[in-house]
């Protein structure tokens, strides 16, 4: 009986110590590995694969023996960021993720001040700095009190739009559109073409587009541009300071649609009268279908376009089991709507690299993030996610390194448009943008218009109602936002 | 004096034992409800009392000359007149009371009655019960996230309804159940309530024939004797005997006007039918402290509508019917 009360206590002990082991940290467990001279790095699981990290830290411990890095991936790194920043002692030293609000843990001392990572020398001589691109440098800086420093670096660059089967194209002798009527001939040429879907059974016939209601956004990529072409980029900056001048009092009129918005809302009365207007232009269920419908779509050549980002050929292989695609997939230059001028959206280029300030080796943290941007690294990350490009400058790799890159086609395609068009980005360094939640975007509270717009047949979501209702509920709404964000 | 030395040894001995004992037994007892307390301590006390707390603040930065001035700062009711303002003038914000107003009356109002009626078919056990108890209780051992997620796939475009329905020529080629579409705009949250229904079934009538199988076999057998059919045998004894079983259900039906986000969330990944918890959990999540003494305030107005109400509907609901102890 003694014996089995004995037993009965130290289970219930056990119980009670391992029940309240798991409330603290937020990795269940504390440290995955390694003690106080180890770093651990928490990345965001998303659309690049593992594989870059995986090879990134095994290169780094071939160089460099007794570091001890982990990496970690993590699809919901952002959930649990906050708690791991305020911890003395972290379970995770850096953190890659998007969306990570920086200023906001810089302005309440979370982060690392990486002054000394910009100013470390990389093998080939050049400051870290030097390896980032003028936009790069000047959006990781900020004033949290003790002037201007820097507190995090920004991870990729990117390119979307809409990206095309050329094996296809070259079959039937499509040209790939210059400008947007060339696009709207190019859509209309297919449909009259009506080339069957080669396996495919009923009579099925290509169609120009298939995408997803699942990504809608990806449209963005493809508004966006026409979005830079007929406004400029210094117009766009401007408004996403939002009144800044003023107090931020007049911020909404950023979304004025005959003013600020009104080259918006213009690249969207583009989309509007190809996508919407049209629906035979667009796998029917565009509308109401999931990314693998979408993907499987594109991959069996039931169209020929498809809005995407420089993850769509790791995530079309992905969808194909890991397979080879079976042709070639390239990224295509936006279409222009006016002029000659081609802007590349910087798609992720709010993605950043943030340390701890608690950090539990702060010379192996900075070593290490110098090392991502060594020539090797940039050209292993771009091969192992097959399209992503770091936020490094690609121009000083050897020009066997790039040949290499440039063997993919698609990878080609994406540095194409990150070398010779000129670079753009939404990012707002406001307080309204990163102390409240995502309501001040190009599109209010993130409420994308594509699939009500194609649902109806371009008869819903016209440019004139959905910019005036942008404009009025930003008008209406401002001053709580202002609130929100402790501006007023 | 020899007897009384050995009596007094005893007792010492025999205290001692019980010393021992009662410690070894305090030691138990303090183990057994160190967690729970702990937990309600940490997980409601804490919690709701930061969150209140969190509801009268508000976070500031103000650029200064010598820097940066943050904080958070006590602000009154100020984060509640600024909900009022959100719901006089925000769509979006109404939209998401609606939305969430809504679950308690499908949980109540459909859910639960149809509970009810399939519970009594398998308390009857009549022909087909017992396929029909797997079939409605599938959805309550299978994890959300993967019922979503067939239920997502089932009904999309290409997925086995329509396809089904294609082939069977009850729908033309390409034409989709659009109620079910829960990637339309219109119709995303018609088809998360059909989900919610077909989900919450099952987790109902293992409460309901919990409750149902309690109910003494003479009192049927009274009722039959005296010509009850099934409709009386279920309005006037299998629902009035398990009444506090169905309150307990409504009650809970109820809360769902606070606590469903995943559904939705899960089923039209992050696009549509936003409800209030949803809208706390992006607030939480985004990791903008702008947003969090609005969260709170949004919290704690919910709670502060709800609770009441709810006890006053409890307070009903067991009116009802006589409390019976079988």
């Amino acid at each position: 009986m003694k014996a089995f009360k004995s037993i009965l206590l130290v289970l219930a002990a056990a119980i009670a110590a391992t029940s309240l082991a798991a409330c603290g940290g937020d990795n269940e467990g504390g440290r995955p590995t390694g003690g106080n001279g180890s770093i651990v790095i928490k990345y965001y699981d998303g659309g690049y694969g593992r594989e870059w990290a995986d090879d990134l830290a095994s290169r780094y411990k071939t160089i460099h023996p007794d570091a001890d890095v982990t990496m970690e991936a993590d699809l919901e790194i952002l959930g649990t960021m906050t708690s791991a920043l305020q911890s003395e002692d972290p379970d995770y030293d850096i953190f890659i993720s998007h969306d990570i609000t920086w200023q906001y843990y810089a302005l309440e001392g979370y982060l690392a001040n990486l002054d000394a990572l910009y100013a470390k020398k990389l093998s080939d001589g050049r400051t870290f700095a030097d390896a980032l691109s003028p936009a790069n440098r000047e959006y990781s800086k900020f004033d949290a009190g003790e002037g201007e420093h820097y507190y995090k670096v920004n991870w990729t660059q990117g390119a979307g739009g809409l990206i095309y089967n050329v094996d296809m194209f070259e079959e039937y002798g499509w040209e790939v559109p210059e400008t947007y009527d060339d696009l709207k001939n190019l859509c209309a040429q297919i449909v009259s073409e009506a080339r069957p879907v080669k396996g495919g059974m009923g009579g099925q016939t290509v169609v120009p587009f298939t995408w997803t209601n699942e990504n809608e956004y990806l449209w963005d990529y493809v508004v966006f541009e026409w979005w830079a072409q007929l406004a400029g980029t210094e117009k766009i900056s401007q408004l996403l300071q939002y009144d800044k001048a003023n107090n931020y009092t007049n911020g909404f009129e950023s979304f004025n649609p005959d003013t600020n918005y009104k080259e918006f809302k213009q690249a969207y009365q583009y989309w509007y009268d190809l996508v919407a207007k049209n629906p035979n232009y667009s796998v029917s269920a565009s509308n109401a279908q999931t990314k693998l419908a979408a993907q499987g779509q594109f991959l069996r050549g039931e169209a020929a376009m498809m809005p995407y980002s420089h993850w769509a050929y790791y995530e079309l292989k992905k969808a194909n089991g890991g397979d080879d695609i079976g042709f070639e997939v390239n990224l295509m230059e936006t279409p222009l709507v006016k002029g000659t001028q081609r802007y590349n959206y910087l798609v992720g280029f709010g993605d950043s690299i943030v340390v701890s300030k608690y950090c539990h080796n702060m010379d192996l943290a900075i070593d290490f993030i110098s090392f991502m941007a060594e020539p090797e690294s940039l050209v292993s990350f771009t091969e192992k996610s097959q399209g992503a490009f770091s936020a490094f400058d690609y121009s000083v790799l050897p020009a066997e390194q790039l040949a290499r890159l440039n063997s993919n086609p698609f990878v080609a395609s994406v540095n194409k448009k990150l070398t010779t068009e000129t670079n753009f980005n939404l990012y707002s360094n406001e307080p309204i943008a990163y102390l409240t939640s995502a309501t001040v975007q190009p599109w209010l509270a993130n409420k994308y218009h594509y699939v009500p717009a194609f649902a109806g047949k371009g008869t819903t979501d016209n440019p004139d109602d959905v910019f005036a209702e942008m404009y009025s509920t930003a008008k209406a709404n401002w001053r709580s936002w202002l609130y929100n964000a402790g501006l007023v | 004096m020899d007897g009384n030395s050995s009596f007094g040894n005893e007792r010492k001995a025999d205290n001692k034992k019980r010393g021992r004992h009662f410690n070894v037994r305090t030691l138990f007892i303090i183990l057994m409800l160190a967690y729970p307390v702990l937990h309600f301590l940490v997980m409601w006390v804490f919690v709701n009392g930061y969150s209140i707390a969190l509801s009268f603040q508000r976070y500031f930065s103000t650029i200064r000359p010598a820097g940066y001035d943050k904080g958070w700062n006590f602000v009154g009711f100020d984060n509640f007149k600024n909900l009022f303002n959100l719901i006089k003038s925000d769509e979006n914000t109404r939209e998401m009371f609606a939305n969430s107003l809504m679950y308690p009356v499908i949980s109540c109002l459909v859910t639960l009655p149809l509970s009810i009626i399939a519970a009594y078919f398998m308390y009857k056990k009549v022909a087909g019960s017992s396929f029909f108890r797997v079939v409605f209780f599938f959805p309550s051992i299978v994890p959300l996230i993967i019922l979503t997620l067939i239920y997502r796939y089932s009904v999309a475009p290409d997925g086995l309804v329509n396809v089904l329905l294609q082939k069977l020529h009850i729908l033309e080629k390409g034409e989709i159940v659009s109620f079910l579409n829960v990637f339309g705009e219109d119709t995303a949250a018609g088809a998360v309530y059909i989900f919610c229904i077909w989900a919450g079934i099952g987790y109902n009538i293992i409460l309901l024939n919990s409750g149902m199988g309690k109910i003494p076999q003479e009192l049927q057998e009274s009722a039959m004797l005296d010509g009850a059919g099934p409709m009386t045998e279920l309005f006037r004894i299998v629902i009035p005997l398990t009444w506090p079983t169905i309150t307990t259900m409504f009650i809970l039906g109820m809360m769902s006007c606070i606590n469903v986000y995943m559904q939705p969330k899960f089923l039209t990944m992050d696009k549509y039918g936003k409800t209030v918890a949803w809208m706390i959990y992006d607030y939480a999540q985004g990791g903008r402290p702008g947003d969090l003494g609005q969260a709170a305030s949004l919290g704690l107005f919910c709670t502060v509508i709800l609770a009441p109400t709810i006890l006053l509907v409890k307070h009903f609901l067991e009116k009802c019917f006589a409390d019976v102890d079988f």
